[in-house]
């Protein structure tokens, strides 16, 4: 029971209670008990309007008279549940897609770091007359820190590295994120831990090694260790050196990189511990050795916390100027040394993060938002003629209220009710759907820019205030003007008439627009689907559809070079023997054909290429004559299905011992050994010693896009055996095998790093995830548009039909036939369908040339593309004006002459 | 039945109930009826206590804090629902009787000024 009844039963009571006492009264006094009771009521006056009154105490009466509303509008909505369903769709999809694309905007863009104040985070970046590469090494960090202790706080970090981790004694590996953080790392964010302990100074000594401690994301907490706060004190390995988690981070902290969520934070000082070794630059170095001990590598990035950013800045510069005056001394050429010196520090901002995705992402995003809004838009204003429709066919019910006496600003609040019960209804539904979708897209946008990007996308409370400020607008703009054209519209009962005559020529030509738009959608939709399918189906001049293949990394695990003193024979010596145990393992997996190793995966993004020096051929002026190379273990063609051409393959018998051989494909036989025979021809890098024994097909090895270019294959043990992807050909399900190999690793190499298992056919296919997403969501918005558009050709030939009732009717009663009207409104539907078109054929010639740079293979089917986009348009749009056609043939006359 | 022809009754000045209520509290508790009574009987009969307004301005009353409701048995062994003055109530009763002199004693002097003027 709602308070309000609760108050209504006891006002019943008192009133009994009332008239039972003055009854009683009268009795005492001598009049009959049932007269007395008659009085009784009667002093007591109108019950009725004493609840009312007493209502409009205990709840405002424009709470009440919302309700009122609401209820009314629920009713109205479900006499007519499918214009009410149109319109919930069509502003479903705006303001979902509008959200979704908000989501994405807000994670890339807008979001800060979940720090506090994120505007005082900085990160230092070194200027120099020519671009130098953004790091630090270790000591100049310890020594720039301690010379600006007292002005501002310096932390500093490497960068987030893939690592093998093993979260439980006894479970499988699993690839984790980590990053190399100093001591004072989140003191400078400005962070404490969730549980535990974060990082402190003492963890993080160069001199002593530093403490093998790490703080544990709180994502990775609450995925892997089920939100235990029982995880401090609880070993894990990480590149096979032992850790403790001392710490979780906090709630949504996923690091400073944008798309590549951290999930372990450890002391730099462990970098030699877990082989930490990406994006570094050195120059006499021993990379062998720990590189916190050495002024030679380069590798940290420098984040720094101030009020005052001129302030810190001139204070970390003044250091830094001293420390640039140092390492001047060894400089002997005055010019460079002055150029040196010229160096300083700047603070980029630090407040959304760092991101390599950012930047890319600024314009297409830009574009897609200006998109879902004008999808919105389109959405709202054929919303908005379909209850104009509706409304004309209440115009009866509304001017008899009018006269019955119900003010204008009431009308229009009761219709404006309504179209905000539909947004809102519209607004759950589109947030759901943003939920859903800003994630996929998210992760799409992600996957394009490498393997291991996560963009995480959140429907946090910026997007939901989003959601709701453009669902309220729309709701606004979609109600209001109907309401308040409809009740202008009618004065009252009396002076009551149909208007005939032209009308809407606004949403008509809004109709043709969204035609036009549709168009363009449409044929973007087909011509990238159709470049999608061409890059998907390209011949790649290698069977992707038989070959499984594990991406591997001998460097991480006990293979690696690492603390004993290694040489680099006997490293080499070291992946001899896993290579070898590889092939003879996996071959054995049934269903295997053939095994073979390569420095390079297909279609992986790993790249190799080298300035080569070919005897016999004179480059031309400018020309840089470079060889995309892989080193391959023997069989290597027929495993992954290349086609051997002249020559022989590499083989066996080619060992770092004997002379240095290559097979080279079609391209750089043709280019470089044009009219000879490259068979036994040299070429090399500093001088040519490296003989072609063989030719093999051209392929497209580094993407599905890319058109193959000169290439040449060593063989393995000539290239100090280092082999990163696993090639397997299987005469069986390439699909099983991915989990037969995935099993057989794990047991014959526990400590082989084995970064991804999966056939060839899914790493081509990740190649072309970019030319996927552009394909989908094309499609997706052209089918948006198609929809709304068709709505809105709907809603205004509805609203047209429905003033027109009492034209037809006359018509009708005159001796009109029914195909006639049926005819006439067709043809009224499909000018604007045809105007539409119009403008939208030559919008589409002019979009062209454009996008053609992103459209792969033949531009041929551009026009027939064109051809059916406008036909798909025609028939549906044709569809749509049937049924308010059909409608305006079923007018009956009487009741539209009963109406005049 | 009343004892005073129609003619002769006053009908309540807008606002005015409320201070009645708040005054007939002021002796102590009593239900709904019983205000009404209360208040004709005060007044003489002069007073019609309009039920239609009676119980929303209770519920008023209450909303602002001013009365209170409790469960009780009145004489007659009946369960009824008594009223009672809040601490707050009462200050705002003493307000409302110094504003109500206020507002009659300058009435009174704009309805008879020769009776004020000829005293002086």
């Amino acid at each position: 029971m709602s308070p309000v009844d609760q108050s209504r039963a006891q006002l019943d009571e008192e009133i009994d209670d009332f008239v039972a006492r003055e009854t009683e009264e009268l009795i005492a006094r001598g009049v009959p008990p049932t007269e007395a009771r008659r009085l009784a009521w009667v002093k007591f006056g109108n019950a009725a309007i004493v609840r009312e009154d007493a209502r409009a105490v205990w709840r405002p009466l424009c709470v009440d008279q919302l309700l009122q509303d609401t209820r009314y509008a629920w009713r109205v909505v479900r006499r007519a549940p499918g214009v009410a369903g149109l319109i919930v769709v069509m502003l479903a999809v705006g303001i979902g897609a509008n959200t979704a694309i908000f989501s994405v905007f807000n994670a890339a863009l807008l979001r800060t770091l979940p720090v506090p104040s994120p505007q005082h985070l900085f990160l230092l970046s070194e200027q120099a007359p020519v671009p130098v590469p953004q790091r630090f090494s270790y000591p100049a960090f310890e020594r720039l820190r301690t010379a600006v202790a007292a002005a501002t706080p310096i932390a500093a970090m490497s960068r987030v590295a893939r690592m093998q981790s093993r979260l439980d004694a006894g479970s499988e590996r699993e690839a984790a994120s980590v990053q190399l953080v100093s001591g004072n790392f989140f003191g400078v964010l400005g962070l404490a831990a969730e549980h535990g302990r974060t990082l402190v100074d003492d963890d993080d000594t160069a001199r002593s090694g530093g403490r093998a401690v790490a703080i544990v994301s709180d994502r990775l907490w609450r995925r892997r260790f089920n939100a235990d706060p029982g995880i401090v004190g609880h070993d894990i390995t990480l590149n096979g050196a032992a850790v403790t988690i001392v710490g979780v981070a906090p709630v949504n902290f996923t690091g400073l990189w944008l798309e590549t969520p951290t999930d372990f934070w450890i002391p730099l000082s462990l970098q030699q511990d877990v082989r930490y070794s990406q994006n570094y630059s050195a120059s006499d170095a021993d990379l062998t050795k720990p590189w916190v001990l050495q002024d030679q590598v380069s590798w940290v990035q420098l984040v720094t916390r101030s009020e005052n950013r001129a302030q810190a800045m001139a204070a970390i510069n003044a250091a830094f100027r001293s420390e640039l005056e140092t390492r001047a001394q060894t400089i002997t050429n005055l010019q460079s040394r002055a150029r040196f010196l010229q160096r300083s520090v700047a603070l980029d901002t630090l407040e959304r993060g760092l991101s390599n995705l950012r930047p890319r992402l600024m314009t297409p995003l830009g574009a897609l938002m200006t998109l879902v809004a004008f999808l919105l838009l389109m959405a709202a204003a054929n919303g908005a003629t379909l209850l104009m429709a509706r409304a004309s066919a209440r115009r009866q019910e509304i001017a008899v209220r009018l006269s019955l006496g119900a003010s204008r600003r009431r009308i229009v609040r009761q219709l404006l009710t309504e179209s905000l019960l539909l947004v809102a209804v519209a607004t759950m539904l589109g947030v759901l759907f943003a939920w859903w979708g800003g994630t996929a897209l998210a992760t799409q946008l992600a996957a394009t820019s490498g393997t291991n990007a996560a963009l995480v996308a959140p429907l946090d409370r910026r997007v939901l205030a989003f959601a709701v400020a453009v669902s309220t607008a729309t709701g606004l703009l979609f109600g209001l003007f109907p309401a308040l054209r409809t009740v202008n519209g009618i004065s009252d009962i009396s002076h009551e008439k149909v208007a005939i005559g032209g009308q809407g020529a606004a949403s008509r030509g809004l109709v043709a627009l969204q035609i036009a738009v549709s168009l363009c959608l449409l044929v973007g939709a087909g011509l990238f689907v159709r470049s999608f399918r061409e890059l998907a189906e390209t011949a790649l001049g290698f069977d992707r559809d038989h070959v499984v293949t594990a991406w591997i990394n001998p460097r991480l695990g006990p293979h690696a070079p690492g603390h004993v003193a290694q040489t680099k024979d006997d490293e080499a010596r070291g992946y001899s023997a896993l290579n070898e145990r590889l092939l003879t393992a996996t071959a054995r997996l049934p269903g295997v054909t053939s095994a073979a190793l390569a420095a390079c995966g297909l279609a992986s993004g790993c790249r190799s290429t080298s300035d080569v020096r070919i005897a016999g051929y004179t480059a031309a002026a400018a020309e840089s004559v470079t060889f995309l190379e892989n080193g391959v273990s023997p069989g290597y063609f027929a495993t992954v299905g290349m086609r051997l051409v002249a020559g022989r393959d590499l083989a066996p018998s080619d060992t770092e011992d004997t002379p240095k051989v290559a097979v080279i494909n079609e391209s750089a036989a043709k280019r470089y050994f044009r009219g000879r025979d490259p068979i036994g021809q040299m070429f090399g890098y500093s001088a040519p010693d490296i003989a072609v024994v063989g030719v093999v097909e051209d392929a497209r090895v580094l993407s599905v896009q890319e058109a193959p270019s000169p290439m040449a294959f060593y063989p393995l043990k000539q290239r100090e055996n280092l082999a990163f992807s696993l090639e397997l050909r299987t005469a069986g399900s390439a699909n099983r095998l991915v989990t037969d190999l995935r099993k057989a690793l794990a047991v014959t190499e526990p400590d082989l790093s084995v970064e991804r298992t999966t056939t060839l056919a899914a790493q081509v296919g990740h190649s072309i995830d970019q030319e996927r997403l552009v394909a989908a969501l094309t499609t997706l918005f052209g089918l948006i548009a198609l929809l709304l558009s068709c709505g809105g050709l709907l809603g205004v030939m509805s609203y047209s039909v429905a003033r027109r009732a009492s034209e037809f009717g006359v018509r009708l009663a005159l001796g009109a036939r029914r195909g006639q009207l049926l005819v006439g409104v067709l043809r009224e539907s499909l000018t604007m369908v045809a105007i539409g078109l119009l403008a939208g054929i030559p919008a589409v010639l002019l979009l062209l040339k454009p996008a053609s740079r992103w459209l792969f293979g033949a531009q041929t089917e551009q026009m027939t593309t064109l051809a059916a986009s406008t036909a798909i348009l025609f028939v549906v749009a044709t569809a749509s004006a049937a049924l308010p056609a059909w409608r305006a043939s079923r007018v009956s006359p009487l009741a539209a002459l009963r109406h005049e | 039945m009343s004892t005073k022809k129609p003619a002769d009754r006053v009908e309540l000045l807008q606002g005015t109930l409320d201070l009645l209520i708040l005054r007939t509290l002021r002796a102590g508790h009593e239900h709904g009826h019983g205000i009404a009574k209360a208040i004709e009987r005060g007044s003489h009969d002069v007073l019609q206590v309009e039920q239609g307004s009676l119980y929303p301005a209770l519920y008023r009353l209450m909303k602002r804090g001013w009365i209170e409701v409790e469960e009780g048995t009145s004489d007659n062994n009946r369960r009824a629902k008594f009223y009672r003055l809040t601490p707050k109530g009462r200050k705002q009763l003493d307000t409302e009787i110094s504003k109500w002199d206020a507002l009659t004693s300058a009435i009174g002097r704009i309805l008879r000024p020769a009776a004020n003027e000829g005293r002086s």
